[in-house]
C-alpha cells in the first residue's frame, strides 16, 4: 500500500521532460532558438531523433502519442507544442501537425525551425504555396510577423502576409 | 565505355530533350509502371517539351523548385550548412522566378496518388537565401518507399547514410557474404546511364533489388537490346571505391584480390573528386593493403594512396568484381 502510494506520488512528481526521457532515453529539452543570426541550419534535432523512433521503435512511439495528449493539458510551451507538431506529422496527421507549428511559432517567431517545420506540414498538407512561400521567403516572413504583431492571429492573416511579401519582394530565391 | 546512350525509339526523346541519357533507366522503368515514381531535372527552357513527352508516354508530371547547381568550392562561405550537403550543392528558386539558367527538379509517374506522395516527400536540400533549406528526415526515408526502393535497403539506408559516420557502399560491402555480388546490385554506375537501379542496396546481393532489376531488365530488353546489353557490359566492371562520390571502374579482372586492368574510368560524378586518375591510369594494377591503394606498373610499385581520417564523408576503399 505504502509502496503503491509513493509510486504514485512519484509519478506525479515527473516532470514532462522526466517521462519523455524515461520513454525515449534522451532528453527534448530545453528547445533552443534558431536565430536567423545564428550559424546553424536547425538548431533542435528532435525531430529527427523522433524520425529514428518512429521507423526503429514503434512501440515508443505508441507511447509518445498517448502521452502528447496529456502533456499538451500540462503545458503551453514551445517545446510541447513542437514536440506534438512531430508526433502527428510522424503519424501522418499534417493538419494537427501544421496547428501545432502554429502554435509554436505564436509563442516564438524568432524560431526559424518553427517556421520551416510549419513549411513541411503545409507541403504535406497539399498546401504547396503557402508551403513554399514560406521556403522561399522564411526571413521577410519572420521579420514582418513580428514587425506586424501577428502572434496568435488567424492563419488566412499569416497567407495574406505571406502573399502580400511576394507581391513586394525581389524574386531571388 | 560510359558514354551516352541514344536508344533506337523508345524514350530516345527523353534523352535528345534532356541533353543526356542519365536516369533513361528508370525512366523506362517508370512508363513501364515497375517503379512507381522517380524525379528528374530537366532545364527551364527545355521543361514545356519534357512535359509533352511525360503526356505521350502516360505520365503525370509535377515540378517543384528550379535549381541552380554550383560546384561545392564555389560557394561563398557563409552558407549555413553547406558543408552538410552531399551529392548535389544548388541554389534554389522558386518555380515563378524569371530566371531560366537552371533545371526544374520535377517529379513524375503513371498514377496521381504515387506523383503526390512523393512529391510530398521529396523535397531535395536547396540553399535558399544564405542557408541550406532540408527537409525533415522522415520525409527522407518515407521517399524510399515512394520510390519504389525495396523495404530491406530504404531500412539499411535509414541505418548507414550517416555521412558523418559511414561510407554506406563499404557498410554494404561488409554486408555481403564474399565473392557473391550480383551485377544487378550494383549501385556505381547509377549516374552514369548504364545502370538498372538508383537506390543503395542493403547487400550487393540483396534479394528484392534483384527481383526489381530483373524486372526492369527484362522490360527493357522488350524495348532497347542493345541498351541491356551494354548496362549489363558496365555493371560488371570492377570497381574501386573510397566513397559514394569517389569511385572508379576499370576494364580488367580482379585476381587474388589484385586488379589488373587495361583502362579506368572515374565514374564519382563530382570531377573535384577525381584526385587519382591519372596515378591509375599510369598504372596497371591495384590492390589494397590494410586502408591504403597501392597502384603498380609492370609490378613495381608506382604510387601508394594513403589512407587519410575524414570528419565527413569517411572513406574505406575497396575493390569490387561484379558476378
Amino acid at each position: 500500500m505504502l509502496l503503491k502510494r509513493h509510486l504514485s506520488f512519484s509519478l506525479t512528481k515527473l516532470t514532462i521532460a522526466e517521462e519523455f526521457n524515461s520513454i525515449c532515453g534522451f532528453s527534448c529539452y530545453p528547445r533552443k532558438t534558431n536565430y536567423l543570426t545564428g550559424y546553424v541550419e536547425r538548431k533542435d534535432s528532435l525531430f529527427s531523433h523522433l524520425a529514428g523512433i518512429y521507423f526503429s521503435s514503434p512501440k515508443t512511439f505508441k507511447k509518445l502519442k498517448i502521452k502528447i495528449k496529456s502533456w499538451l493539458k500540462e503545458e503551453e510551451s514551445e517545446s510541447v507544442f513542437a514536440l506534438a507538431g512531430y508526433i502527428y506529422y510522424l503519424s501522418n496527421n499534417f493538419k494537427k501537425a501544421k496547428y501545432y507549428f502554429l502554435k509554436t511559432i505564436s509563442l516564438n517567431p524568432d524560431n526559424l525551425d518553427n517556421w520551416i517545420d510549419l513549411a513541411f506540414a503545409l507541403r504535406h498538407n497539399g498546401e504547396y504555396g503557402m508551403s513554399r512561400d514560406i521556403l522561399f521567403n522564411y526571413n521577410y516572413i519572420m521579420y514582418y510577423y513580428k514587425y506586424l504583431k501577428l502572434a496568435g492571429c488567424k492563419y488566412f492573416k499569416l497567407k495574406k502576409l505571406a502573399a502580400e511579401i511576394i507581391k513586394h519582394t525581389p524574386n531571388d530565391g | 565505355m560510359f558514354e551516352q546512350f541514344l536508344p533506337k525509339k523508345f524514350c530516345r526523346d527523353f534523352a535528345e530533350i534532356k541533353f543526356t541519357s542519365s536516369q533513361l533507366t528508370m525512366i523506362m522503368a517508370t512508363i513501364k509502371g515497375i517503379k512507381p515514381c522517380m524525379d528528374d531535372w530537366v532545364r527551364v527552357d527545355r521543361f514545356d517539351a519534357y512535359q509533352k513527352i511525360c503526356k505521350r508516354y502516360g505520365l503525370f508530371v509535377k515540378p517543384d523548385t528550379i535549381f541552380k547547381v554550383v560546384k561545392k568550392d564555389d560557394l561563398p562561405e557563409n552558407i549555413i550548412g553547406k558543408q552538410r550537403l552531399t551529392t548535389t550543392t544548388a541554389f534554389g528558386l522558386s518555380l515563378d522566378n524569371p530566371d531560366k539558367d537552371g533545371a526544374v527538379h520535377v517529379f513524375i509517374s503513371k498514377t496521381k496518388k504515387n506523383l503526390d506522395n512523393a512529391f510530398k516527400n521529396g523535397w531535395y536540400p536547396l540553399i535558399i537565401k544564405n542557408r541550406v533549406i532540408d527537409k525533415p528526415l522522415a520525409d527522407a526515408f518515407k521517399f524510399g518507399y515512394d520510390l519504389g526502393y525495396p523495404k530491406c535497403c530504404v531500412a539499411f539506408f535509414q541505418k548507414y547514410n550517416n555521412w558523418n559516420k559511414y561510407s554506406n557502399l563499404y557498410e554494404i560491402f561488409k554486408n555481403t557474404p564474399e565473392n557473391k555480388y550480383c551485377y544487378l546490385c550494383n549501385p556505381f554506375t547509377k549516374d552514369m546511364t548504364y545502370s538498372y537501379i538508383y537506390h543503395m542496396p542493403c547487400s550487393y546481393n540483396c534479394e528484392e533489388t534483384i527481383k526489381l532489376t530483373k524486372r526492369i531488365k527484362e522490360a527493357i530488353k522488350e524495348e532497347e537490346p542493345e541498351f541491356v546489353r551494354k548496362i549489363d557490359e558496365h555493371l560488371r566492371l570492377p570497381s574501386l571505391v573510397f566513397y559514394e562520390r569517389k569511385i572508379y571502374a576499370f576494364e580488367g579482372k580482379l585476381q587474388n584480390k589484385k586488379l589488373h586492368y587495361k583502362e579506368v574510368y572515374f565514374i564519382g560524378q563530382m570531377s573535384e573528386n577525381n584526385l587519382y586518375e591519372a596515378d591509375l591510369k599510369r598504372g596497371d594494377c591495384i590492390f589494397i593493403e590494410g586502408k591504403d591503394v597501392l597502384i603498380l606498373k609492370k609490378e613495381r610499385l608506382i604510387k601508394r594512396i594513403k589512407w587519410q581520417a575524414k570528419d565527413f564523408a569517411p572513406e574505406a576503399p575497396f575493390i569490387i568484381q561484379f558476378n
